[in-house]
């Protein structure tokens, strides 16, 4: 059996603590891992091919996500397909996504250049990211418009969500097939995300959110306005490395899923909820 | 010389198929499913793979052929002719085994052991007390040896369809040491691989049941509640691993002051054990080794029984308490035992539950410690949710305030851990 993980270059390690951890496991169990660089790649498209029997989409850069989506054409199964986490990278896209399916998303808007928001920040503050950033990447609270003339270095077009200032946590669910796990940090100061236990309000949330991209591996970030849990962003890898034994999950989780495709059995399972004994 | 194996599942082929046939013994296989027996008459032979962490041996088991269970007389045919019967069907199927050979062994003119493969303490008394129900005169029951046997060798999983041409593959790890209960023999005994003849048999086979299947079943109950898919993914997790090992060492303790220490095992044997578990190359699904838990439950079975004699010898068995309520947690879709106990579950309390499935009496410790157990389990135990941490009782995620009350933790239910 063997695994390729499509992530970035990391240094020492090939791959990032938690993905390392969870490889080392791995390798123990008798499944290899390869690790994928893009950036590494020869670039030789006739030289692209499949040589594992499953792949983890980690980086999501655009050679990334090509590279996984060529592999795909080849046949090769990834566990969170490219075409997905492209459409998650899009806010606007996955947003409406979002919204059709139900799920509470904050108020949001998508314009050429920050210098169009100014009059939204009347109803007060918005959380600008720019395009195509993800995993709150880059994403800057804008309160007046003194702030927003401030930021001349935010590439254009830009993406804004309406913020609730009382809300000072960033809450994180990620989902390893069908098991949701809630992380969260206080917001801007905290750097450390700790666990915090779910409602089945959060879990329903989650999961028709996962369900509305097809998705089993997956991660929600969460913003509450009025009390109420939106769903700010999705991404088709999740924040594990706060979760308890989050490397060990993983590794499970992916151990299962290799085996299936080797088995030829399906490979994704329906997302649970939270059913009451 | 020819073998009769009843039960062509993963001891009766996978163990005892292979070490008969390697011996030098002709296979015949007694099969209840006729599609199994017409599969094994088609292909003549079966594969048993064993391995552990990098390595792993195939053995293929030839010369192999089947009698389906429903031609009694082909049966009885194969069991008066045999030089050897061996039974792994699982204990339940005892009386329809008894049922199936009887008339065979009467037809007999020379006697016979029927090595029996369940994990039962006195598996091998209890056919003989069921072939004495079935024979007539009951004394001529004692004509052929009926001995139980036990196994050291973990079977998890058969590879392939009987509907197919191909082998079928039982998948193992590489123990290969057994056991046979020397008083239940009546006829000579060659001399197999891997055997020793006991005059001990209950110290072994409680031995297996109260560490090795002890903690095989709490890493299995302890993962499904922590929401692992695997048996060796969950044995990595350390307070999982820290509760097996304490499970076990307090089976040790009971097996001590019941048997004596060298029947008992030691600490070096407990990691081995656990090394057992993290064998990746068996793939072994939490649920498969969780399931049946109304059987596992039972008043002499692996974590009950080891818990009382535990107990009984003055060891608090806070480790054991807490798998066995870890146990009466276990959900299962499609699994009768699991909807059983759930059922009783919900009908009563803990303790109401293990007097009636354990025979527990009301007035023992054991059930007011798998109580305080089971109040730290009982919060937010529903179905598809998960404990992050053992220690602190976190969950995945926790009903609506209002839907169930705090229960009290009691200070008695600390978990014991490794020294």
């Amino acid at each position: 059996m063997r695994i390729g993980v499509i992530a970035h270059r990391r240094w020492p390690a090939a791959l990032g603590p938690l993905m390392s951890e969870a490889a080392r496991l791995l390798v123990e169990w008798g499944v290899d891992v390869e690790a994928v660089h893009p950036e590494e790649s020869s670039g030789d498209v006739a030289a692209l091919g499949r040589e594992c029997d499953l792949y983890l989409l980690e980086a999501r850069s655009d050679l990334a996500l090509s590279l996984a989506g060529a592999l795909e054409a080849d046949d090769a199964t990834i566990v969170n397909p490219p075409a997905v986490a492209v459409t998650c990278r899009d806010r606007l896209v996955a947003t409406r996504i979002l919204q059709r399916a139900g799920v509470p998303v904050p108020a949001s808007y998508a314009v050429a250049h920050a210098g169009k928001l100014a009059p939204l920040l009347e109803d007060g503050p918005l959380l600008v990211t720019p395009w195509g950033a993800c995993a709150g990447g880059g994403s800057r609270l804008v309160r007046d418009i003194d702030e927003l003339d401030a930021m001349t270095d935010v590439a254009s077009p830009v993406f804004a969500q309406r913020h609730d200032a009382r809300d000072a946590r960033l809450r994180s669910i990620a989902c390893v097939g069908g098991q949701l796990f809630g992380v969260e940090r206080g917001w801007p100061d905290d750097e450390g995300y700790e666990p915090f236990p779910l409602t089945p309000d959060l879990c329903e949330l989650a999961l028709r959110a996962g369900r509305a991209f097809g998705m089993e591996l997956f991660g929600v970030d969460l913003s509450m306005s009025d009390g109420r849990p939106h769903v700010t962003e999705v991404s088709s890898v999740p924040r594990l490395s706060s979760v308890p034994d989050g490397a060990l999950r993983l590794a499970d989780y992916a151990y299962d899923a290799v085996r299936r495709v080797v088995s030829d059995e399906p490979l994704r399972t329906v997302a649970r909820g939270a059913g009451a004994l | 010389m020819k073998a009769l194996v009843v039960g062509p599942g993963r001891i009766g082929c996978g163990f005892a198929g292979e070490v008969l046939r390697s011996a030098g013994y002709e296979l015949v296989v007694v099969a209840r499913d006729p599609a199994m027996a017409a599969h094994l008459n088609r292909v003549g032979r079966y594969h048993v793979r064993m391995g552990h962490g990098g390595l792993a041996r195939e053995t293929a088991v030839d010369g192999v052929r089947a009698v389906p269970a429903s031609s009694t007389e082909a049966v009885a045919r194969e069991v008066a002719t045999c030089d050897l019967a061996a039974v792994a069907v699982g204990a339940r199927n005892l009386p329809a085994v008894a049922d199936l050979i009887a008339p065979g062994l009467a037809a007999r003119d020379r006697p016979v052991n029927v090595l029996v493969f369940e994990n039962e303490p006195d598996a091998g008394g209890r056919l003989r007390a069921l072939m004495a129900e079935r024979v007539r005169p009951p004394a001529s029951v004692e004509r052929h040896g009926y001995a139980g046997v036990v196994v050291t060798r973990a079977m998890t999983g058969r590879l392939g369809s009987p509907a197919s041409d191909r082998p079928l593959t039982f998948v193992g790890d590489f123990a290969s040491r057994f056991a046979v209960e020397r008083r239940g023999l009546r006829a000579d005994l060659r001399p197999l691989p891997g055997m020793t003849v006991t005059d001990d048999f209950e110290a072994s086979m409680h031995r297996k049941l109260f560490v090795f299947s002890a903690g095989h079943a709490a890493t299995a109950y302890l993962g499904h509640l922590k929401g692992y898919r695997f048996v060796h993914t969950a044995i990595r997790d350390p307070e999982i691993r820290a509760v097996v090992h304490a499970a076990m060492r307090e089976g040790q303790r009971g097996l001590a002051a019941r048997y004596g220490t060298d029947a008992a095992g030691d600490r070096v044997e407990l990691e081995a054990i656990v090394a057992r578990f993290e064998n990746a190359s068996l793939a072994d699904p939490v649920c498969r080794v969780a399931r049946d838990p109304s059987r596992k439950l039972a008043a002499t079975d692996r974590l009950v029984g080891a818990a009382r004699l535990a107990e009984a010898a003055g060891v608090r068995a806070h480790s054991l308490a807490f798998v066995i309520a870890a146990a009466l947690s276990f959900h299962a879709e499609g699994d009768p035992s699991a909807e059983q106990v759930e059922s009783a579950m919900r009908r009563g309390s803990v303790l109401g539950t293990l007097i009636r499935l354990s025979g527990l009496d009301p007035l023992e410790p054991l059930g007011h410690r798998v109580g305080f157990a089971w109040s730290r389990i009982a919060r937010s135990r529903y179905h598809e949710n998960f404990l992050l941490s053992l220690r602190n009782g976190s969950w995945a995620w926790e009903p609506a305030p209002e839907a169930t009350a705090p229960v009290a933790r009691p200070a008695d239910t600390r978990l014991e851990t490794p020294a």
